[in-house]
């Protein structure tokens, strides 16, 4: 799955796959419970990047059908592997590439002929010219290089803004402004545990409040310049790590 | 782009290392070779934040996802419910029946005057088809809005299902179908498609009428706990919307 980055050595996930696969039909009801949470989370994120660059070949796929179709072979793996018609004990990592990317090709054609008979069943408007196997764009534009100094200052004035907000309400910030889950995905997300009509508040007076303090810092509220969110992600991960050592700090 | 010590010159970080890394599988020093380099490279942070939104809404799914078990290990014995057990569950089916069946009291504040939902204006696309600029994906858009302001609302609705790349016109387009679910009671379908911040990357008044759709959809889908949280914010708001919300939280009629 390594094109078009590169990476400095082996990844580590194939083999962290593995290994869970391996430890969850052996694991006690208590830790059960947490390895099939990550073995499903870790499979549908791989599966999502290799259907994201094998649906250039495809037409008409939205990120959210690449999600649906990664979140129901992660499913279908899980309950392979839980059953035992799947056991990755004795693969290598590579051959573990190879399977989930064989598994999402497959996805995408099922996918693709299920729409194809949709399609021709409701006589639907034919595809725009040009749309043919068109990876989707959803990345940023490149921004200059004098950005980087400017990303690093306005990620510097957002954290600043945030510090003084309780985690649980910058973790709901976080999830919606920056992730653009919705409600219902951050009230369930298991580091928020809210009331749907809980997070909304939340959000409400978070977005008051960033407003009034990044306007006192001369700053407009507006989308993250390019560079910003993983300088947010890096201090936020940390912090996270830290309140989870202290965990009175959600008190305050 | 600026390049990092360790990332070849000309290279972005791949998915292999950011699923690595949101994973919390790389080491220190690999960690900060990933950060230093997608924080001064436009495309991997943009890539970086696309994986961590995916890794993010899989955790936030993941307990409704596993809720039930896809099988049990083999290992674990064959459990057969007692005779007691399912008096037990007989019993509860039957006291739920009738807590379910009793007169319901009104759920919310608002609920006995549900608000209508409020027609899109139309104006917005006039310039588009004018300039004759648009695309055809923009062009189907355009024809769904027609197609919504003549209130033929199964031909906006197969219109305006066409996804578009994501853009200010794709908003435009889940606000407009959404709006068509709801005239057609489909509140539910709405819900889904307005429970997303995109609302809150539109101008107004498009941001605003965004909160409206989705307060009455909620609110005639009896969610009214949401419903009320959402009017909260609405009538703060300037402008004809918040003087929609402010109607129904003072008991007045709303506004068509």
């Amino acid at each position: 799955m390594t094109p078009p980055g590169v990476y400095r050595s082996e990844p580590q996930w194939p083999a962290r796959l593995i290994e869970i696969c391996v430890a969850l039909p052996r694991a006690d009801a208590a830790e059960r419970s947490d390895l099939r949470i990550r073995a499903w989370v870790l499979l549908r994120d791989c599966l999502h990047s290799m259907l994201r660059q094998e649906s250039a070949r495809f037409s008409g796929m939205s990120p959210e059908d690449l999600e649906d179709v990664a979140s129901a072979k992660a499913l279908d793996l899980l309950t392979r592997v839980e059953c035992g018609n799947w056991s990755p004990a004795n693969r290598s990592p590579g051959e573990m590439v190879s399977y989930l990317r064989s598994t999402a090709r497959h996805g995408l054609i099922r996918l693709a002929q299920q729409r194809a008979r949709t399609v021709s069943l409701e006589g639907t408007i034919a595809p725009a010219s040009g749309d043919e196997a068109r990876a989707p764009e959803w990345s940023a534009p490149m921004a200059a290089p004098e950005r980087a100094v400017e990303s690093g200052e306005f990620a510097a004035k957002l954290l600043d803004c945030l510090s003084p907000l309780r985690p649980l309400s910058r973790r709901v910030w976080l999830l919606r402004a920056v992730y653009e889950l919705g409600s219902r995905d951050i009230a369930e997300h298991p580091l928020v545990g809210a009331s749907i009509a809980n997070v909304d508040v939340i959000l409400m007076r978070v977005r008051q409040h960033l407003k009034s303090c990044l306007e006192s810092k001369g700053l407009e509220p507006g989308p993250l310049p390019a560079g910003t969110f993983t300088l947010i992600w890096d201090r936020m991960s940390r912090a996270a790590a830290e309140e989870a050592l202290t965990p009175e700090a959600e008190q305050s | 782009m600026n390049e990092t010590p360790g990332t070849a010159p000309g290279a972005h970080i791949g998915d292999d290392e950011f699923i690595d890394l949101v994973s919390g599988f790389l080491d220190d020093a690999s960690r900060a070779r990933v950060i230093a380099h997608a924080s001064a490279c436009a495309h991997c942070d943009a890539r970086f934040r696309e994986i961590s939104a995916t890794h993010e809404r899989g955790l936030a799914r993941a307990a409704e996802a596993l809720r039930e078990p896809a099988v049990e290990p083999h290992a674990r014995p064959f459990w057969r419910p007692s005779v007691a057990l399912l008096a037990a569950a007989g019993f509860v089916v039957v006291a739920a029946a009738v807590y379910l069946a009793r007169p319901q009291p009104s759920p919310s504040l608002h609920a006995t005057r549900a608000p209508e939902p409020v027609w899109l204006p139309s104006a917005v696309f006039e310039g588009i088809r004018r300039s004759g600029g648009a695309s055809q994906a923009e062009s189907l858009v355009i024809a769904g809005v027609q197609a919504y302001d003549r209130r033929d609302l199964a031909e906006a609705e197969r219109l305006l299902r066409a996804p578009l790349d994501p853009s200010a016109l794709d908003k435009m387009r889940r606000l407009y179908l959404a709006n068509t679910l709801v005239a057609q009671g489909r509140n539910e379908e709405a819900i889904s498609l307005l429970d997303s911040p995109y609302g809150d990357l539109l101008p107004e008044p498009w941001n605003a009428e965004w909160g409206w759709t989705f307060f009455v959809a909620l609110q005639r889908q009896g969610q009214s706990e949401r419903a009320d949280s959402v009017l909260e914010t609405l009538v703060k708001r300037d402008g004809e919307v918040g003087e929609r919300a402010r109607a129904v939280r003072d008991g007045r009629h709303p506004r068509r």
